[in-house]
């Protein structure tokens, strides 16, 4: 993996994590070609060098991290996302449309194919549509266990009960008595 | 629909029959307790007979009915039947379907939206169609999966603006309040709203006609489909999947006869027509009774009600299929699950007595109350039973009256039983006549040993719900492969086992003619820890499939729906696929490492509001110490702080990826690969 690039200016340990720690980065974002892997880590690790001769005193790791994050950052404003709540979501289109897989090449060399730039266009991510306030509130607990006074209670339940419903109580009661005691009856 | 002449009809016939079997039996009891001679105690156990005898009649009636309305060949006033099967589906409006989540298994629940989103494309009407998953989940490793799952199921069916994810960041009043949320968000973008359970599947031909038939009735509120158990692997779950098929449909068709439009409401696999369910169901806040609480954890049966007092129907379509989901593994499961069904269920006490509400919900809401508080009427009766008769001689019509008993439970199973292989396509189905005697005699020994255990884990939860004890609304487990063990059952069930052993001792000393009565109940509790632990054996339910027991129609010939959920291997169909990694914080990790991860997750948080400065310093200390420490020493509150804020996680996942690894505390550098 070391093979290409050999740093003029610091050890190999540091460099060595440096690379290692790019490839796992772009592991992470989805790029199965190792091929593509190389070419990006060997681009950044040059870029990454030429800063790290200006100033010495920076630790391989983080220049690369910041040189691969600064990238990725300047691909995320090529579709206007400036603030970074913006970019995340350019970089989720970009996962969402399977980007770091299927056009690794356009993350880092500038070029855009058409098919990549009409999935992204086309790529709507949305958790949530588009918020449509309105109101549920509870209707008042109408209950009649809350306010029930015993005394007016019995006055109330004679009051309600109309002559039909009695009568069709009764006849429930009879014909169920009918039914049980009817041969005792006959 | 116009049946309102007969609807007050069948009604009164089923009142009619109700209270004849219960007179019937009460006069039973009245002549025994009358051997003895009448006490204020034996005037109290016959009323709490009555209770219990209404409770038991009240099944026999619905299953008869149910089996008389099904063998001439469908009630002919069900919703179902008002559109014909092959009738051109209309325009669908817009339409949502919600699955409420809540630390539930992320690959199950995505499976099952994958599943139905496809099967609903299959229909060619699924733009009217919206997913959401409204997840409440406090597991903050199972909510990052979730959202890792959102995002590949998306990109798997193309699912973006079809598909969508909200995590609440309060999760105020369980899942009624859940549902609310989207009410009140996004409610009024959609007529129609389809509620399902974490493990509910429906077709999407289902999806399509539960949907017209609600456009094809302006005035019908909500339908209720039946939702039949599916997928069980342990004998517990296939007795009950069993039970379901073969008995469901009676009970509900029975109930339709009476219910018509005022039947219930079960919480998940229903259509809802949002616009009065917003204006009517909003839960109210309970007065302060005992430890019931204020707030209702058990909303379905309480909505039914409202909007029917608002003037909606609301129907149960028993005979539509499509609508499946799936039961607890093992009894220690479903107990767990009871336990939060009971404490909702006794909210609902002040339900009944509710201003406007309608006969039939009244009676459906005190149907739920008894499916628990039964239990300790049983038990008190059982208590109390045997005290009356000490040192009396026990009179002849305890035979009989068990008798009476017996035909009143077993009758259904029978009729059931008969109903089945009656109908050649049934029979051919489920394995042949001979089987399904053989399991409905089975499904009959379990539920006689089964039932006694229930009453005492119920009367437990009825006592807890009002005086006290743990309730919570935990997640529901749903699936378990291993089960759980002796030791587990054995701490589950050993109480009641003493309680048994030691009640069938007494008895066999002081009642030794009322013996064997007494311990057709205590059987049960005696032997529940190796019934428990049998039951929750999913070889034992492979072996009974094989036998060709318990069978039902899924595991035969399964639709591919339920095919593609059982489906194990991706090469076969790919599958929504999160990695289980049995470690401590692997989501936060996650969220922080993963770049992919690390982006979905923060364009998933809320736009950023301004934070407070004291806030945001605290949020940078957490995270320094996040990225010295590793996670060990923050508490959940403070990482959900974390993952709840966009800057932190930003700047945490920049900083963490440019510090060289030496500097890096030993949890980061064991989770770093695992990450990736």
């Amino acid at each position: 993996m070391m093979n290409n690039f050999h740093s003029t200016t610091s050890g190999d340990s540091g460099w060595g994590e440096a690379r290692l720690r790019i490839e796992a980065y772009l592991v992470g974002m989805g790029i199965t070609s190792e091929t593509e892997r190389e070419r990006v880590i060997q681009n950044i690790l040059k870029q990454t060098a030429i800063e790290y001769a200006g100033n010495p005193e920076g630790n391989p790791v983080a220049l690369a991290m910041n040189q691969l994050l600064k990238t990725l950052d300047q691909w995320a404003g090529k579709f206007s996302f400036p603030d970074e709540q913006s970019k995340v979501r350019g970089s989720v289109l970009l996962y969402a449309v399977d980007g770091p897989k299927m056009w690794p090449a356009a993350l880092f060399t500038g070029e855009m194919p058409d098919t990549f730039r009409q999935a992204i266009s086309d790529c709507q991510v949305a958790a949530t549509p588009d918020l449509s306030v309105s109101r549920m509130v509870p209707q008042p607990f109408d209950n009649a266990l809350l306010d029930i006074k015993l005394p007016n209670a019995v006055g109330k339940l004679t009051k309600d009960i109309s002559p039909s419903f009695l009568a069709k109580a009764a006849a429930v009661v009879a014909s169920g008595l009918a039914l049980l005691f009817g041969n005792r009856l006959r | 629909m116009n049946f309102t002449d007969f609807a007050s009809d069948r009604r009164w016939t089923f009142i009619v029959l109700n209270v004849c079997l219960i007179a019937f039996g009460g006069m039973l009891m009245a002549i025994r307790i009358s051997t003895v001679g009448w006490t204020f105690a034996g005037a109290g156990l016959f009323l709490l007979f009555l209770v219990l005898q209404a409770q038991i009649v009240y099944g026999f009636t619905i299953a008869v009915t149910g089996w008389w309305v099904l063998r001439r060949g469908g009630d002919p006033v069900r919703i179902n039947q008002t559109i014909p099967p092959d009738a051109e589906p209309v325009d669908i409006p817009p339409t949502a379907i919600i699955v409420p989540i809540y630390n539930e298994d992320v690959n199950r629940v995505f499976k099952g939206i994958r599943v139905m989103f496809e099967s609903l494309k299959n229909t060619g009407k699924s733009d009217a169609f919206d997913f959401f998953i409204l997840s409440d989940t406090s597991d903050l490793d199972v909510w990052i999966s979730e959202e890792q799952a959102w995002f590949k199921l998306c990109q798997q069916v193309q699912g973006f603006g079809r598909i969508f994810y909200r995590k609440r960041r309060l999760t105020l009043h369980h899942k009624s309040g859940n549902v609310a949320d989207f009410c009140r968000r996004w409610g009024s973008r959609y007529r129609y709203l389809i509620v399902l359970d974490a493990d509910s599947v429906m077709t999407g031909p289902t999806f399509v006609r539960i949907a017209s038939l609600m456009e094809a009735h302006p005035q019908v509120g909500m339908i209720q489909t039946y939702s039949r158990p599916v997928m069980g692997q342990s004998l517990f779950q296939r007795i009950n999947q069993f039970a379901a098929y073969a008995y469901g449909p009676m009970f509900a068709a029975g109930a339709n006869f009476w219910q018509l439009d005022n039947a219930s409401f079960y919480g998940h696999n229903a259509i809802i027509r949002v616009e009065p369910f917003m204006k009517y169901c909003a839960m109210p806040e309970l007065p302060p009774a005992g430890r019931l609480g204020t707030r209702i954890l058990s909303h379905d049966t309480v909505e039914a009600a409202l909007i029917r007092k608002a003037g909606y129907e609301v129907w149960s379509d028993y005979d539509l299929g499509g609508s499946y989901e799936e039961t607890p593994p093992h009894l220690p499961a479903s107990l767990q699950r009871d336990r939060r069904w009971c404490h909702g269920n006794m909210q609902h006490f002040w339900f009944l007595f509710s201003r406007g509400l309608t006969m039939p919900s009244r009676v459906n809401i005190l149907i739920g109350i008894m499916a628990y508080a039964g239990s300790p009427l049983w038990l008190l009766f059982l208590l109390f039973s045997p005290i009356l008769f000490i040192g009396k001689h026990v009179p002849m019509q305890n035979t009989f009256m068990f008798a009476c008993a017996m035909f009143l439970l077993l009758v259904p199973k029978f009729l059931a039983a008969e109903r089945l292989i009656s109908s050649p396509e049934l029979r051919h189905r489920i394995g042949g006549g001979l089987k399904i005697i053989l399991s409905t005699i089975g499904e009959t020994l379990y539920s006689m040993i089964l039932a006694p255990i229930l009453m005492l884990f119920y009367t437990q939860f009825v006592w807890s719900s009002y005086f006290g004890g743990s309730k919570g609304w935990g997640s529901q487990k749903r699936s378990d492969d291993a089960g759980p063990s002796w030791g587990e059952c054995t701490a589950v069930h050993c109480a009641h086992t003493v309680i048994a052993v030691a009640a069938a001792v007494l008895a066999a000393m002081l009642l030794p003619q009322m013996f064997p009565w007494l311990l057709l109940v205590l059987a049960g509790p005696i032997i529940s820890i190796p019934f428990s632990r049998l039951m929750a054996s999913n070889k034992l339910g492979l072996s009974s499939q094989r036998s060709g027991l318990f069978l039902v129609p899924e595991e035969t010939q399964p639709p591919w729906e339920i095919r593609y959920l059982q489906e194990s291997s991706q090469a076969a169909a790919p599958v929504i696929s999160v990695p289980e990694v049995d470690l401590k914080d692997y989501g936060l990790a996650q969220a922080i490492l993963n770049p992919r991860l690390n982006s979905i997750h923060v364009s998933l948080l809320h736009e950023r509001r301004q934070v407070p400065s004291r806030t945001r310093r605290l949020l940078d200390h957490l995270g320094n110490q996040l990225l010295s420490e590793g996670p060990g020493r923050l508490s959940v509150q403070e990482k959900r702080m974390l993952l709840w804020d966009a800057n932190s996680l930003l700047a945490l996942h920049r900083k963490l990826w440019s510090t060289p690894s030496e500097q890096w505390p030993q949890w980061w550098r064991s989770v770093f690969n695992q990450c990736l």
